[in-house]
């Protein structure tokens, strides 16, 4: 091809030229934590240290400048890494461990309560349930719990109590009860947060590390994010193909000259043609996929090609977890230490359970590789290796949605060409496109 | 540095939670970075910048064949946390908690009162001589700046209210620790043949291969190879090779494959017998 010596390595070796896409790419795998040095300004002297002093080198040459400013990189991310969580009066929220009170009930996978909320957190965090033992709590889910903790948002205490004397004490708040009362339980560390949330796959009131990963990773990129609900009726079309005109509806009641395919033969009857659409159409012979507005009964989706979140961009209407809207993303979340790309029947589950019928609105032949990107119906798919996270998106595309043939059958538009070059043009313009590809 | 004295460090604390091999101890992420070149990937929310992708804070987490390495190497110890955690809340040895915990609050609390401290006063300085520099300085109370500059920032016991601390090391002892054998997983010899050779490793997907490997600490230095690990036998399809070796030549590193040969009988290093080979792109 003509510009693979573009990428000759020749020019991209390392003192060739200032190396600014992989500089790009590193500086994703380092953090640079400078940018939270200046808070700890007056904790201990760290001042604007930069965990990064200026370019990284090629290898160690053994000079005192290169150990010291490795050094002072490693101690500026230490210095970050040891923070530790406060909280202050005002904006303390303590959580309690409960894992076995809501067992049982339609919201048993929640394991902590709240003693009162406060933040704007709330609006899609948690959800209030009221018990057998009539106390209306928030009730976290061990994603919520567990990432509350982690931004230093709550203080998740184990209890020591049973449940409805804490409850008690909180409602009247008891004299004494509070954070230095170590009588009624103990503040959990994030590590026994960690150990308490997360399980494996399935575990009750536990949730696994990768989903965890998936929902934090999406709730620092700003996301509104809940579980999707459980129940699997396959969700409404968000619209419906056109119902046809009352012309179109008349042409299609005029019998369609199209001969059914012989079985000898020449595929093409020999003949006069006098358009494309006719040749097609007996070259039409395997049948192509068709996406369906309303499954009738979906195939069930597995475990972890099945959606798991559903996905909400910030910005726009005020969020409400009780009536969501329609969300944008759904969200299915496998790791790549235990799956593999989905079969086309894990797909096929996936979508048609929990995915709506959502073709693309754009028209017009000029729109017709961003219909076909879109695709009938959208999946997401975090991908989580380590800690990392990705995403894929997986569309419901039909290529036989878009049928070119009335393309070349359209009727010529003159001067615009040049006369008489319409037809060849277009073919010729069909085959140079392939060449290409090829 | 100092840090790679003779001194054996004491083991690392690996807690193994829900299939995962995570560090919490912002100790023993320093230690492991410092004495056993490995950095592992940072996975948590940063309480300082929680709003962000780009910046991520404690746990580490290490991929099992690093673990592995490390146990093999004698540097860490791997533990079954949320059994470690069940037997430690229920067992009434939790003073020593309670006094961290304690401690802690009033450290921290100390902390912030002497920054909010700081602060204020920095904050009325500034103010003062901004109003200095404005036209009426003579009329100025300074009793009132001082005032405003402090007032919503004023330090008092109400403030500093609980801690979250971020490992439960005061509480969990030896004794209540379940410790699990080396991590059992796929023997990985390429990952332990770099890390006992001083290779730092980092997850290489974002390059196109399995490890993106440094000479040193990767805060400071350019990773020099992108490596796959192969099995001894194993056919190498010869695209693999072409397409590690174009990935890792536009990002100006070699391709490096490695893979172990099957033990002889007799002494072998703990290491094994690796064999790696690295391979460049001749731009012909």
């Amino acid at each position: 091809m003509a510009f693979d010596d573009d990428d000759s390595p020749f020019s991209t070796r390392p003192d060739a030229q200032p190396a600014t896409a992989e500089e790009a790419l590193e500086d994703e795998d380092v953090p640079d934590f400078k940018h939270f040095a200046a808070m700890f300004a007056s904790k201990k002297g760290v001042s604007s240290k930069a965990i990064r002093k200026g370019e990284k080198d090629f290898e160690s040459h053994g000079t005192r400048a290169q150990d010291s400013a490795l050094e002072a990189s490693r101690s500026a991310m230490e210095e970050v890494l040891s923070y530790a969580r406060v909280h202050r009066r005002d904006t303390w929220v303590r959580g309690w461990f409960f894992p076995e009170r809501l067992a049982g009930s339609v919201e048993e996978q929640r394991v902590v309560a709240v003693e009162h909320e406060k933040g704007s957190w709330v609006r899609d965090i948690g959800k209030v349930h009221k018990d057998a033992g009539d106390f209306a709590r928030l009730w976290l889910l061990p994603e919520e719990a567990l990432y509350l903790v982690e931004r230093g948002t709550l203080d998740l205490w184990w209890p020591d109590q049973p449940f409805e004397e804490i409850m008690t004490k909180t409602i009247e708040k008891a004299e004494g009860y509070g954070p230095d009362d170590y009588d009624v339980g103990l503040p959990l560390s994030l590590e026994a947060a960690y150990a308490m949330l997360l399980g494996e796959e399935g575990d009750r009131g536990k949730v696994s590390m990768a989903k965890f990963q998936v929902y934090s990773h999406l709730k620092r990129g700003g996301f509104h994010i809940l579980r999707a609900p459980t129940d699997l009726s396959p969700p409404e079309p968000l619209r419906t193909p056109a119902a046809p005109t009352l012309w179109q509806w008349l042409v299609s009641l005029l019998p369609t000259r199209t001969p059914e395919p012989a079985g000898w033969g020449p595929l093409v009857r020999p003949g006069l043609y006098r358009a494309y659409k006719p040749i097609y159409q007996q070259l039409n012979i395997i049948p192509r996929h068709k996406p369906v507005v309303r499954p009738t009964s979906p195939p069930e989706p597995h475990d972890p090609f099945k959606v798991f979140f559903h996905v909400w961009k910030s910005g726009g209407a005020p969020f409400s977890k009780k009536t969501p809207p329609l969300p944008d993303f759904r969200i299915a979340v496998s790791d790549t230490s235990s799956s593999f790309v989905p079969t086309l029947e894990e797909l096929d589950a996936l979508w048609l359970s929990s995915a709506p019928y959502d073709p693309s609105t754009l028209e017009g032949p000029g729109r017709m590789y961003q219909r076909l990107r879109q695709g009938h119906r959208n999946i997401l798919v975090a991908v989580v290796d380590r800690g990392l996270v990705n995403f894929i998106r997986f569309g419901e595309g039909a290529f036989g949605e878009e049928p070119l043939v009335t393309r070349f059958d359209a009727p010529m538009r003159g001067g615009r060409k040049g006369g008489g070059g319409g037809r060849g043009g277009r073919g010729g313009r069909g085959r140079g496109r392939g060449r290409g590809r090829r | 540095m100092s840090s790679s004295s003779s001194l054996p460090a004491p083991a690392v604390r690996i807690s193994l939670i829900a299939g995962r091999y995570l560090v919490f101890d912002p100790e023993g992420v320093a230690a492991l970075r410092r004495d056993s070149n490995t950095c592992g990937t940072l996975v948590g929310t940063m309480p300082q910048q929680p709003t962000q992708n780009i910046f991520l804070g404690l746990p580490i987490e290490l991929r099992p064949e690093e673990a592995q390495a490390l146990v093999q190497r004698g540097r860490a110890h791997v533990v079954d946390d949320a059994a470690a955690h069940q037997v430690a809340m229920h067992n009434h040895s939790r003073k020593a908690y309670i006094e961290t915990l304690r401690k802690t609050k009033q450290t921290a609390h100390k902390v912030v009162t002497e920054r909010n401290a700081q602060r204020s006063a920095e904050h009325a300085d500034k103010i003062a001589q901004g109003q200095r520099k404005a036209k009426n300085v003579e009329s100025v109370p300074l009793d009132n700046v001082s005032l405003d500059g402090a007032s919503p920032k004023t330090p008092s016991d109400a403030q500093l209210f609980a801690v979250t601390p971020t490992t439960t090391k005061e509480l969990l002892n030896a004794k209540t620790d379940v410790v699990c054998g080396s991590p059992n997983v796929p023997e990985a010899p390429l990952a332990r043949h770099l890390q006992y050779n001083g290779y730092y490793m980092t997850p290489g997907l974002r390059f196109g291969a399995r490890y993106s490997v440094y000479p040193g600490d990767p805060l400071r230095f350019h990773a020099h190879y992108m490596a796959n690990q192969y099995a001894w036998e194993e056919e190498i399809p010869i695209l693999d090779v072409v397409e590690g070796g174009r990935l890792a030549t536009a990002v100006k590193k070699a391709f490096l494959i490695g893979g172990e040969e099957a033990c002889q009988p007799g002494p072998s290093s703990d290491e094994g017998n690796v064999r790696t080979y690295s391979i460049e792109w001749a731009g012909m």
